[in-house]
């Protein structure tokens, strides 16, 4: 017998068994695809270096993810596909010959798949991209070309996994005998063992994920955390699933009042079964799920948050920042001698700086004088902003540090500390605040954005003052709004007493240190158009040069600021969108032969119990309580690992500047809301597939 | 009095359009005594299945009508047609017809919690139910493999927990199909012996088969053909020799397509 007769075989044989093998192909050929899009993304010049790491490790999640679904699919159809080589084997094929044809088939199908599903994936990288940066109006910054290493990457994969899938079926072929072969699928299974160790590993490892998540409360430890709980989480889910589900199911097995019940008889047997062969199917959906909407919830929060952050970086069409100190000179030159004669006095730090921040000023209605453009209200706000170290929670007392240095620790309880004038406070604000000499009042805030102020006095190093007053509302500075963590807001009767902080800060100068002393704001709002204030920007940049000689002079402009916010925040939400598209498209396809392989399952139990006794309509009902338990349960199980995931999520969302709870709290909403329907579309899509099989008799 | 009344039962299916008619059963009546035990044999084609699936209320006559323990099985509405069948009748399947996701003593249970678990049979139905099965498993020699599962048993000890099955809702009729028909001369054998101890307890069966040596254990045989029952032989004084060369010669001349006999 040559090739040529086997390679036929094996043709014939994919082309007649098309209603296994099409679902299969198409499997093959996006999980192809969905390498080599990932890929693309992580091997992609014109992403960031966090992003690439991200995706980096991406790359390696979605290759072992192909690994185990191929596997999964592949089983599914082999399964099927006994009892044709058991006929085979009788019509005189030996079994090395059937090995020959199952390479064959293996060959087409490995080929088939690369070529198409590269392609898939070149064109639909493209499109995609495209498509998602038209609807969401932003310009992506992302290269187009055809990435020659995730050609490579995602070939390699898929040829090996291929292999794997070859050899397995070879081994199972040569590894039994004809006549089980023949039985193919319809031997019985045994009733699966209740593992309670793995049970309750399970148990303990999602129940610490969700403890961990419950008790984050230092946003820049949130993204080590998050990543332990979210490994965490898939190991919980899997161990409970696989083990958790029998051991809970033999329980009430066990129970025999509840077992023998009706309505608990028929689908807490049949839930046993369905679970030793679905558990890995069902945590993969669960995860997946999970997956999807944590990415939803996190893009729709930013890229509506948007706005928000753009008020708070940027409050006016100008912004103008003068510091007068200079750690424009190379931060290393500093000793303390350097600091003492531009930091000293304050009385001449401060004028050089009120100077410096007038003139800017004046550039800066000059060049708006140039056009027809109003200007609708300005403002000079100086503030003093070093870093401040909250000692411990117990301790009332405050103490500057130094901002250099820090380590993720420190930065647990570091927060920013402003403190302006009651001449500024009033000035920007309207009110009309008179404080004594030892007087304060405060503004605290904590991680949460939440007012914690209560306290009658205030302590920062060997300054103590008592709080005249606990101020309602923060001072929007337009630059301390993406700083996590705690925020301390002083008001102080003058110049004098701003001094002492001032000189405060020097005390325990090293040189280690770095200096933040004043920041002189200028804040100006106008009906500018984007064209427009790009154009004066450019007039106040250059005539603002000369300033910066002795001082740092930095403009901000809103178009500039809402430029650069859509474009980050765009492509993260782009990311998402396209990686949650991705694994919505594997989800869909492991919940179709999830369906397929249970019905043609529940066809001979569907026949037994309707020849026992059972109405066609009972039995149709306990299926399908069985089903859309089996179904729903991942669904539910991936809205709980939400639900615990939102306080870490929160966190992360506020390092990145997101620190609106109520946007957050309606995007976790809105997406899971998203995500349900989505997820019953593809039920009502996928269960008629099944109950077509089942309904054939 | 008899328990079962089979009155001029016909059975004609009609093609979708209406065109082609295919007579199944033309004009069958008999009737079936409390406590006695039919066999219905007839080549294939003949027209028993169709009267099976009819006793068994599955499929419905055309014509005519089915009088089971008194109640004219028309008048059972559809939806009680199952409930029906689980309380009044009792199947047995030539390929056994068990569930691999129960073992035995489920797989037996299964008609009793169908049919209301709890609900039905009261706070203590689990041990009623056990109780009824306990000495139904002891009379079939399957009381020590109650917690196996079928793929773990041998083809004759399916078949008698699929009739234990049958027997646990103490029906009022046991239909069995081809109930030898999987089972090697040894299961056969026994299960036949056990047949006849249950009818011999008073239980009323009707099979079908294509074996002369299962219908030999009846008491009666009705030979069906062409959709009518062409010829009954009854048990006698003979023994069973005798009996099993009736039936045999009977199903010859029904095959070679001779006329009358008597």
């Amino acid at each position: 017998m040559n090739s040529k007769l086997f390679s036929k075989l094996a043709w014939s044989n994919i082309k007649s068994n098309l209603k296994l093998n099409l679902p299969y192909a198409i499997t093959c050929i996006l999980t192809t695809s969905m390498l080599y899009m990932v890929s693309y993304l992580a091997t992609n010049p014109s992403m960031s270096t966090n992003a690439k790491l991200i995706l980096n490790l991406g790359q390696y999640v979605v290759a072992i993810f192909a690994f185990i679904f191929l596997i999964y699919s592949n089983s599914f159809i082999f399964k099927n596909r006994k009892k044709e080589f058991g006929v085979f084997n009788i019509l005189g094929l030996e079994k090395r010959h059937i090995a020959k044809i199952v390479g064959f088939e293996t060959l087409y199908m490995s080929l088939f798949s690369i070529i198409v599903g590269l392609a898939v994936g070149i064109a639909s990288s493209k499109l995609l991209f495209l498509g998602i940066a038209k609807m969401m109006k932003v310009k992506l910054d992302i290269s187009l070309e055809i990435s020659k290493d995730a050609l490579v990457f995602a070939t390699v994969i898929i040829v090996a996994i291929f292999i794997f899938l070859y050899i397995k079926s070879v081994i199972s072929v040569y590894a039994t005998k004809t006549i089980d072969l023949l039985k193919g699928g319809q031997q019985g299974e045994k009733e699966p063992k209740a593992k309670w160790l793995l049970a309750i590993a399970g148990v303990g490892t999602l129940g610490y994920a969700y403890y961990l998540s419950l008790t984050i409360k230092n946003p820049m430890k949130a993204m080590n955390t998050f990543f332990i709980a979210v490994l965490l989480v898939i190991i919980g889910t899997y161990l409970l699933f696989t083990a958790g589900s029998i051991v809970l199911l033999k329980c009430l097995k066990k129970n025999k009042n509840y077992y023998y019940q009706t309505n608990h008889f028929i689908s807490v047997s049949g839930m046993i079964y369905r679970m030793k062969q679905n558990a890995a199917g069902l945590s993969n959906i669960c995860i997946l799920s999970t997956t999807v909407i944590v990415m939803l919830t996190s893009a729709i929060s930013l890229f509506s948050g948007m706005n928000e952050l753009l008020d708070d970086t940027c409050p006016t069409t100008f912004v103008v920042e003068v510091r007068p100190d200079s750690t424009k000179d190379n931060d290393q030159n500093l000793t303390a001698e350097n600091i003492k004669n531009y930091a000293y006095p304050f009385k001449d730090v401060h004028k050089n700086g009120m100077s410096t921040i007038g003139q800017a000023q004046l550039e800066t209605q000059k060049a708006i004088s140039n056009y027809d453009v109003k200007i609708k209200s300005e403002k000079i706000i100086p503030v003093f902003a070093p870093a401040i170290l909250s000692k411990d929670d117990k301790s009332e007392k405050y103490e500057m540090v130094n901002t250099f240095n820090l380590t993720i620790e420190s930065v647990a309880n570091f927060g920013a500390l402003y403190v302006v004038t009651a001449d500024t406070y009033n000035m920007a604000t309207g009110e009309n605040l008179a404080l004594e000499q030892d007087e304060v009042a405060t503004y605290i805030e904590d991680d949460n954005n939440k007012i914690v102020d209560n306290n009658k006095t205030f302590e920062i190093g060997s300054l103590k003052f008592n709080v005249a007053k606990h101020l309602k509302k923060n001072l929007n500075l337009g630059q301390g709004s993406i700083s996590a963590g705690k925020s301390v807001l002083l008001v102080v009767k003058d110049l004098t007493t701003l001094d002492k902080l001032y000189s405060l800060q020097f005390d325990n100068f090293n040189e280690n240190s770095s200096v933040t002393t004043m920041d002189y704001l200028y804040y100006c709002d106008t009906n500018a158009s984007e064209q427009q204030q790009e154009k004066m920007a450019k007039e106040i940049n250059a005539n603002t040069v000369d300033l910066s000689e002795n001082s740092r002079i930095e403009l901000s402009y809103r178009a500039e600021m809402k430029q650069f916010l859509s474009e980050f925040y765009g492509s993260i939400f782009f990311l998402a969108l396209f990686l949650g598209i991705l694994f919505t498209v594997a989800m869909v396809l492991i919940i179709y032969y999830k369906q397929i392989s249970e019905g043609y399952d529940d066809r001979k139990r569907f026949e037994i119990m309707q020849n026992v006794g059972l109405s066609r309509k009972e039995v149709k009902s306990a299926i399908n309580s069985q089903v859309l338990t089996v179904f729903f349960l991942p669904l539910i199980t991936a809205f709980i690992h939400t639900l615990f995931a939102c306080p870490i999520l929160s966190s992360l969302l506020t390092m990145l500047g997101l620190s609106n709870k109520r946007l957050f709290i309606v995007s976790t909403g809105s997406s899971m809301l998203i995500f349900a329907v989505l997820y019953l579309v593809i039920y009502f899509i996928t269960s008629k597939v099944y109950y077509k099989i089942v309904k054939k008799q | 009095m008899s328990i079962l009344e089979v009155n001029k039962v016909s059975r004609v299916y009609t093609s979708r359009l209406g065109t082609n008619k295919v007579t199944a059963l033309s004009d069958v009546t008999f009737t079936v005594e409390k406590g006695e035990y039919v066999a219905i044999m007839g080549e294939s084609g003949s027209g028993k299945t169709t009267l099976l699936n009819i006793l068994a209320s599955l499929d419905k006559p055309t014509g005519g009508e089915v009088i089971l323990d008194g109640i004219n099985m028309k008048t059972v509405k559809d939806a009680q047609l199952s409930a029906f069948r689980r309380d009044n009748l009792g199947f047995v399947f030539q390929d056994f017809n068990l569930l691999d996701t129960f073992n035995l003593q489920d797989n037996i249970f299964l008609p009793l919690v169908l049919s209301g678990g709890k609900a039905k049979h009261g706070k203590n139905y689990v041990a009623s139910m056990s109780a009824k099965l306990e000495p139904i498993a002891r009379m079939l020699g399957i009381d020590k493999i109650l917690y196996k599962y079928p793929y773990e048993v041998s083809g004759g000890q399916k078949q008698r927990a699929a009739v234990a099955r049958a027997l646990i809702t103490n029906p009022k009729l046991i239909l069995a199909d081809e109930p030898t028909g999987a089972l090697d001369s040894k299961a056969t054998d026994s299960l036949l012996e056990m047949f006849n101890q249950v009818n011999h307890q008073g239980q009323t069966i009707i099979m079908v088969t294509h074996s002369v040596k299962a219908a030999s254990h009846a008491s009666r045989v009705l030979f069906i053909k062409d959709g009518v029952v062409f010829h009954q032989v009854y048990r006698g004084q003979e023994n069973n020799r005798e009996y099993y060369q009736k039936i045999a010669d009977a199903l010859t001349m029904i095959t070679a397509g001779g006329g009358e006999v008597e």
